[in-house]
């Protein structure tokens, strides 16, 4: 009886390692084919945009106004670096509204007295539901800054309140302490001048840890030379120039970085703006605009811009960004909850049947996969069910086929935009690169597991986020 | 259980993947070093004699020399970003210099290409640099939407009674990557695209009409002012919408009359236009009607209605202070808005 119960396990444990060496095949095998399709993409883009005018648009009356919303919460450190990098933005008819929300240390203080602030009462109109405004102020130094004081309620709720008062045809959420390059509106704004049917479109974002950042800009772009940041500069440069350009081809995006999104002001307020319920607002709303436009029509296509690039401090420490990953996989768990009547259904298109199904059996369960597939591994191992080769052959399709993804995205970007500058740079990633799947990758997959089980206890906090400021002058030594 | 030759091989090909990856990346790296830094010396001479020769009368062999021996791109590169930074003289100079350089026969190789991507790339050498009307004016009939745009931005600085006809066709037509660089390149020409687009309007009605009247006010003659008159009372309400803007930008006497009537219309939109309309034409004895308008149910009616009574000074503020009393709390509420009051239903700190 015993040895039956075991034959059993050790048949199931074998069993179950072949199916998800299977799921891993099948997940790299896609990711192969975004990746074709973002190399694809990039090139038409690329051709399409080489000597482009875009300097036109500066002196053009035709083009659309965009009110750039900034939500804020005790950003003491960054936040007058982070203004006045916005406000010197190279973009016609820009509105800069900073909306502060409830912050405890002296973000509001600093901001009135750098920009001699006064209040104002503009006619507005409360179209979506936000905590109580206290006040609005308008720069005496800079008139297209406003700044909105108000009680604390959280991203969604300080985002939803500048879009009250915005009044842009176009809005571009970010967070308070991104840096956007100084042409990047002029960049993410294009589908929305070439296409009637956009509602919302991304841009790249990219680590700054590293990089000298002079009055608000990045003067120097390089890799961050520790290895939590450096690790994640690799992951953004695989998700942004992988995964989210490759998604234009197969039926849109499904997120927009809440760090730098741009979007039509009218269809996002008639959607009823950002769910203040869900901890991933950035996605849910993008879900929800794109499926307005199946159930009512409208504009519902979502681009990704390869070129505007905005930079951003990623954690950099692991306890932040364990916070973080946890937070990203609840708030994803979250919105396909939501939204898991369109899961499938063909109404919904390409919405419904390639990109909610992918983020529900890869992004949310890869972990869940992963971990089961390790312990099946070491189990198998211990009962002699899985010999060595297996789990050799294990470890390669699970990790070095995601690492040879990684290399073809460095190479990607080695031909296109040499995101971190010259080859020392370049040969920093590919060491990060080497080291991510051994134990990064794992951590990250606990990380992630961690935020499903807390989402499914319930769980909706945000966590504290701790930064510590651009470098400024004095980068970190390489 | 499972081959180890199978494994063997899988790891061979990814690890084959991975160093082949690197060892592009390494070698791009250091030959993109090298080629960067002779490119530059290259390009810095070849700058650098450009732009003695755009003060010179003559075009040196030197600099025609240094240009002809960059490579295309850069070549291309040199002279494009050159001639957008100058207008006039200058550019010509720029195209004539390109021209004697062999820029503007690859331009024109590259227009009547029968890949589109070379049909953008010789229309943007065209329009940075200048000229190309008969490689050009046939690419605003082109097939793919991309390359009618392009040549819609060249057509803004070489206007005909043709290519403009053309582009209010394009405006007209639905194209949505045209419309906005016909309505930048409408702009653009000014008085020259003034006599089209009023014989345009004086031949459309219904929809059609809609994307004429919106590139039609930063263009705003006397001569437009019958055709909007009658577009203000047409079936279509995005068409009044626009007419209404098109009476703003034009103003007088029978404009203020007619926005007058559209505060009674039945679209929200062309409501909302004539009352910013009659605003931003200080059109004070017509107050009255604009505060009739504070307890319209649509906010964008109100809104416009109470701005507008501001800009009228006195006599729109005293209105407005009348409304505070208004039986309609949303007429009291955008009155207290606009005159910058605290009230209970928005919690400002005074």
């Amino acid at each position: 009886m015993i040895g039956s119960v075991a034959d059993v396990a050790r048949v199931v444990l074998v069993d179950l390692q072949w199916v998800i060496l299977a799921y891993f095949l099948a997940v790299n095998l896609f990711l192969l084919v975004l990746l074709v399709s973002s190399a694809v993409e990039m090139r038409r883009h690329r051709l399409e945009v080489w000597q482009e005018g875009r300097w036109r648009l500066l002196s053009s009356e035709a083009a659309p106004s965009i009110s750039i919303i900034a939500p804020a919460y005790n950003e003491e450190l960054t936040v007058i670096e982070s203004v006045r990098s916005l406000l010197t933005l190279a973009y016609p008819r820009l509105e800069v509204v900073l909306v502060n929300d409830g912050s405890s240390d002296a973000t509001m203080s600093v901001l009135t007295e750098a920009f001699d602030l006064a209040p104002i009462h503009p006619v507005f109109r409360r179209q979506v539901d936000s905590a109580d405004v206290l006040g609005v102020h308008r720069s005496r130094a800079a008139q297209s800054l406003v700044v909105v004081d108000k009680a604390n309620g959280g991203k969604a709720d300080a985002l939803n309140a500048g879009l009250n008062i915005a009044s842009g045809d176009l809005v571009c959420a970010i967070d308070a302490d991104t840096i956007i390059e100084r042409e990047a509106l002029q960049r993410m704004v294009r589908p929305f001048l070439t296409r009637d049917d956009v509602v919302a479109a991304g841009g790249t974002i990219r680590a700054a840890n590293g990089a000298v950042v002079r009055h608000g800009r990045v003067a120097e772009a390089r890799a961050p030379r520790a290895f939590v940041p450096g690790v994640q500069a690799v992951e953004y440069l695989r998700a942004f120039l992988t995964g989210r350009l490759g998604w234009n081809r197969l039926g849109g995006n499904l997120i927009i970085s809440g760090a730098f999104g741009l979007f039509r002001r009218e269809e996002t307020l008639a959607v009823g703006g950002y769910e203040h319920r869900s901890i991933g607002e950035d996605m849910e709303l993008v879900v929800r605009l794109r499926r307005r436009a199946y159930e009512q029509g409208g504009p519902g296509r979502v681009e990704f811009v390869p070129d505007p690039v905005a930079w951003t401090e990623v954690p950099s420490s692991l306890r932040v960004l364990g916070r973080q990953r946890d937070r990203w996989h609840r708030g994803l768990a979250d919105v396909l909850w939501r939204h898991r009547d369109i899961i499938g259904r063909r109404r919904y298109g390409s919405l419904g049947l390639v990109a909610a199904p992918y983020f529900l059996c890869v992004e949310l369960a890869a972990p869940v996969v992963e971990a089961v597939g390790l312990l099946g591994l070491v189990a198998g191992i211990a009962t002699g069910a899985v010999n060595w080769p297996f789990a050799v052959l294990f470890f390669g399709v699970a990790y070095v086929l995601g690492l040879a993804m990684t290399m073809l995205t460095l190479l990607l970007d080695e031909w296109t935009y040499r995101a971190y500058g010259g080859l020392r740079e370049r040969l920093v990633l590919v060491a990060f690169s080497l080291l991510e799947p051994l134990g990064y990758r794992q951590l990250t997959a606990y990380w992630r597991i961690r935020g499903l089980v807390k989402y499914l206890r319930g769980d909706t906090a945000w966590g504290v986020m701790t930064r510590s400021g651009f470098g400024g002058e004095n980068a970190p030594a390489p | 259980m499972i081959d180890s030759r199978l494994v063997l091989t899988v790891l061979l090909v990814e690890a084959g993947v991975v160093g082949a990856t690197v060892l592009i990346l390494v070698a791009h790296g250091l030959l993109l070093g090298g080629r960067r830094t002779r490119r530059d010396m290259r390009s810095a001479r070849a700058r650098a004699l450009l732009a003695e020769a755009l003060e010179s009368p003559r075009i040196d062999s030197a600099v025609i020399l240094a240009l002809r021996a960059l490579p295309d791109e850069e070549r291309v590169e040199l002279l494009t970003e050159t001639g957008r930074s100058l207008t006039g003289r200058g550019r010509a100079r720029v195209g004539d210099i390109a021209g004697v350089a062999g820029a503007l026969s690859s331009a024109a190789r590259l227009a009547h290409s029968r890949r589109w991507r070379a049909r953008l790339k010789g229309a943007r050498l065209f329009t940075a640099l200048g000229g190309g009307s008969e490689h050009l004016r046939p690419l605003l009939d082109d097939r793919r939407p991309e390359v009618r745009a392009q040549a819609v931005e060249w057509s803004s600085d070489h206007a005909t009674p043709g290519v403009i006809a053309r582009l209010l066709d394009l405006l007209v037509s639905g194209d949505a990557l045209a419309r906005y660089a016909v309505r930048d390149a409408l702009q653009r020409l000014g008085p020259a695209a003034v006599g089209p687009l009023e014989q345009r309007l004086a031949a459309v009605s219904g929809a059609q009409a809609a994307p004429l009247l919106r590139a039609a006010p930063p263009l705003a003659a006397a001569g437009m002012l019958p055709d909007a008159l009658r577009l203000g009372q047409d079936g279509h309400a995005g068409t009044r919408a626009g007419a209404a803007t098109l009476l703003a930008a034009l103003g007088g006497e029978r404009a203020v009359s007619v926005l007058e009537t559209m505060l009674g219309d039945d679209d929200a939109a062309v409501r909302a236009a004539a009352a910013r309309g009659l605003g931003r034409l200080m059109a004070w004895p017509s107050a009255t009607l604009l505060a009739e308008r504070l307890g319209d149910p649509a906010w964008d009616v109100r809104q416009g209605a109470a701005l507008s009574l501001r800009a009228l000074g006195a006599p729109g503020l005293l209105l407005l202070r009348r409304t505070l009393e208004h039986e309609d709390r949303f007429a009291r509420d955008i009155a207290r808005q606009v005159l910058d009051l605290p009230g209970t239903v928005e919690p400002f700190l005074p």
